[in-house]
């Protein structure tokens, strides 16, 4: 027990500055900045776009939970899927500390560290571009009942999860859902009446709560894991390329361990080839337990899927691949 | 009631946040988190109460009973957390449970009879549990029966034994470690000495360890604090899997090429911080 609840506050308190500080910025965002500002300052070009994404963590780096709920507000703000999404994916590992720390714990194995960036790369650039398309905002929960839309008199309809966006019925429903939802986050969080720097102190709180419980659900999965599963549970899996890959993967999802720290725990697991211990260190960080609860909380269900299923299909087999080559 | 929901939410932001003050504070930090981010919780904690006090005051208008009854859930788990390292305290200082062992015949084949344990010339000496020590404190070497030792931590000389440079055989080494035995390893007549080495949060960390050839394993046993000074030899078994069931220390890696051959045990009491935070490639290290 005591093990559980250790393991539960320790990620709680670990991943908490992260998630405040995505809250804080998703807030600033939110409350000083335009709705055109940010579309304007993003590239223009799809694949322009992608490599803004995929090259942004090194300027802002973010855990993958302080991620989440920046992109939904980049997302809301109009900023295209190709540069949020491949941000949202990338930026956890593609960022200095993360490479740092994956050249320390592998001894400075250079293959270790660019088979990292690469499958991430990959995995977030063929989201990013499958994604492009779509109206950001469509790509949320409550995008087809965000104001912005609204505002932005979106025309084309977009069917994701069968919810037709634009069937706002009449005036009087457009208005309520604007005064509802005060400055348009939609949480209902600050009067429009406060300061700025209430409100975004309000929609910090507002933010932190939303994700935060995510977080705890995730928490205590892992702290349930943790007691469960011994070392040597894993060990019939180790001489098997097959199953190794897919163990090792298995294991990322469930430990959900954070990014900056993830190569030194898939660096003890030795016996393991290292193309499982490379298929552990890419997959934690794009889809585990605390991800996978934000991703249904705040994506469409469809979107939610790709964003879990791709990852996995794609690191799978390109790690069971590559091991092949390698034997 | 929507107002109490809301006023209730930025409470509970206020008490997470009094809650990692405290936890700094009352000096339990490093049983959850590696103490060099003791900093950044201080700040989170700060932000948090603030934001707390001003959505208790300015309460939200669309309270979650959902994400109240979840949040209520991880205070739950923070205060009984705090019970449980109150009751941890209470055990760790309890005298250690082996007595000092000098002049070890390990690495030779096992006697026919037991002979019996020498008196150690530190016992009494050596107070029963080891004064405090910050790595800054200590000298990076230590002589011990005439010979020179150099401190280092396990996960320190683990990733030295990883691809050991030249020399590294010959020199002598003084670590600390938790005993871990199995029935595997008691036939090679060896014994794990395992670290808990915690890089950011007690969920990423895993124990990091050398075996230890001994012939009188009856000395030890599981959970057992020592201070183990020896050098280091290729092994001559292959590193069986040794099967250990480690209550809090799920996944750990034990060092498959070299044993530990000890000149002299020591039994010690669990260190103030018996988690490894620090590792370095260099002299001083950690220890």
């Amino acid at each position: 027990m005591q093990l559980f609840t250790s393991t539960v506050t320790a990620v709680f308190l670990e991943a908490a500055p992260f998630l405040l500080l995505g809250a804080l910025i998703s807030s600033v965002f939110e409350v000083y900045l335009p709705q055109d500002r940010l579309e304007k300052l993003m590239p223009k070009g799809r694949l322009l776009g992608l490599l803004f994404g995929l090259g942004a963590g090194m300027f802002i780096p973010t855990c993958e939970c302080g991620v989440v709920p920046i992109v939904r507000r980049l997302l809301k703000k109009g900023v295209p899927p190709q540069v949020a999404l491949t941000y949202m994916l990338s930026a956890p590992v593609i960022n200095p500390l993360t490479i740092l720390a994956t050249y320390i714990a592998f001894r400075g194995n250079m293959w270790m560290v660019l088979g990292r960036i690469g499958l991430v790369a990959a995995c977030a650039s063929c989201i990013g571009l499958a994604l492009a398309r779509i109206n950001p905002a469509l790509l949320l929960r409550d995008g087809a009942s965000s104001p912005d839309l609204i505002i932005h008199g979106h025309e084309e309809c977009c069917p994701v999860d069968g919810v037709h966006v634009h069937h706002i019925h009449d005036v009087q429903d457009v208005h309520h859902v604007g005064h509802d939802l005060a400055h348009g986050c939609g949480c209902g969080c600050a009067a429009p009446q406060e300061s700025r720097l209430i409100q975004v102190l309000l929609h910090t709180a507002s933010e932190f709560l939303d994700m935060g419980k995510f977080l705890i659900l995730g928490a205590l999965a892992v702290g349930l894991f943790k007691i469960l599963l011994f070392q040597d549970a894993l060990e019939p899996f180790q001489n098997s390329l097959f199953l190794a890959v897919g163990v090792m993967m298995l294991l990322a999802f469930f430990l959900s361990i954070c990014a900056q720290a993830d190569a030194f725990v898939a660096a003890s697991f030795s016996a393991f080839p290292g193309v499982a211990q490379l298929s552990f260190v890419t997959l934690g960080p794009m889809v585990d337990l605390k991800l996978v609860a934000m991703y249904g909380a705040v994506f469409r269900t469809r979107i939610a899927l790709t964003l879990i299923l791709v990852p996995v299909a794609l690191i799978y087999l390109v790690s069971f691949l590559a091991g092949m080559v390698i034997r | 009631m929507k107002k109490v929901a809301g006023i209730i939410e930025g409470l509970i932001l206020l008490v997470i946040g009094a809650y990692a003050v405290l936890l700094i504070l009352s000096g339990n930090y490093w049983r959850f988190l590696n103490p060099k981010f003791t900093w950044l919780t201080a700040v989170t904690a700060i932000v948090l109460m603030l934001i707390g006090i001003t959505a208790a005051l300015k309460p939200n208008n669309k309270p979650s009973l959902a994400r109240i009854s979840i949040f209520l859930v991880l205070l739950i788990v923070l205060l009984s957390g705090h019970l449980g390292i109150t009751a941890h305290k209470q055990i760790a200082s309890k005298p250690p449970v082996g007595k000092p062992l000098s002049g070890q015949l390990s690495g030779q084949p096992p006697p026919q009879s037991k002979p019996p344990v020498e008196e150690d010339p530190f016992a009494g000496i050596l107070p029963q549990k080891l004064p405090p020590q910050s790595p800054a404190d200590q000298a990076p070497r230590v002589i011990m029966d005439g010979q020179e030792y150099v401190r280092i931590n396990l996960a320190e000389l683990y990733i030295l034994f990883k691809s050991p440079q030249p020399g590294k055989l010959e020199q002598r080494y003084v670590v600390r470690g938790i005993v871990h035995r199995s029935k595997r390893l008691d036939r090679l007549q060896q014994f794990a000495l395992l670290r808990n080495v915690v890089f950011c949060c007690l969920a990423d960390s895993f124990g990091a360890g050398f075996r230890v050839q001994s012939d009188r394993l009856d000395k030890f046993a599981d959970g057992q604090w020592l201070e183990v000074y020896g050098t280091l030899k290729r092994s001559a078994h292959q590193l069986p899997d040794p099967h250990l069931h480690i209550e809090d220390m799920r996944y750990y890696d034990l060092n498959e090429s070299y044993v530990l051959v000890p000149s002299k045990i020591i039994p010690i009491s669990e260190p103030d911080e018996p988690y490894i935070f620090e590792c370095r490639t260099s002299e001083p290290f950690a220890y």
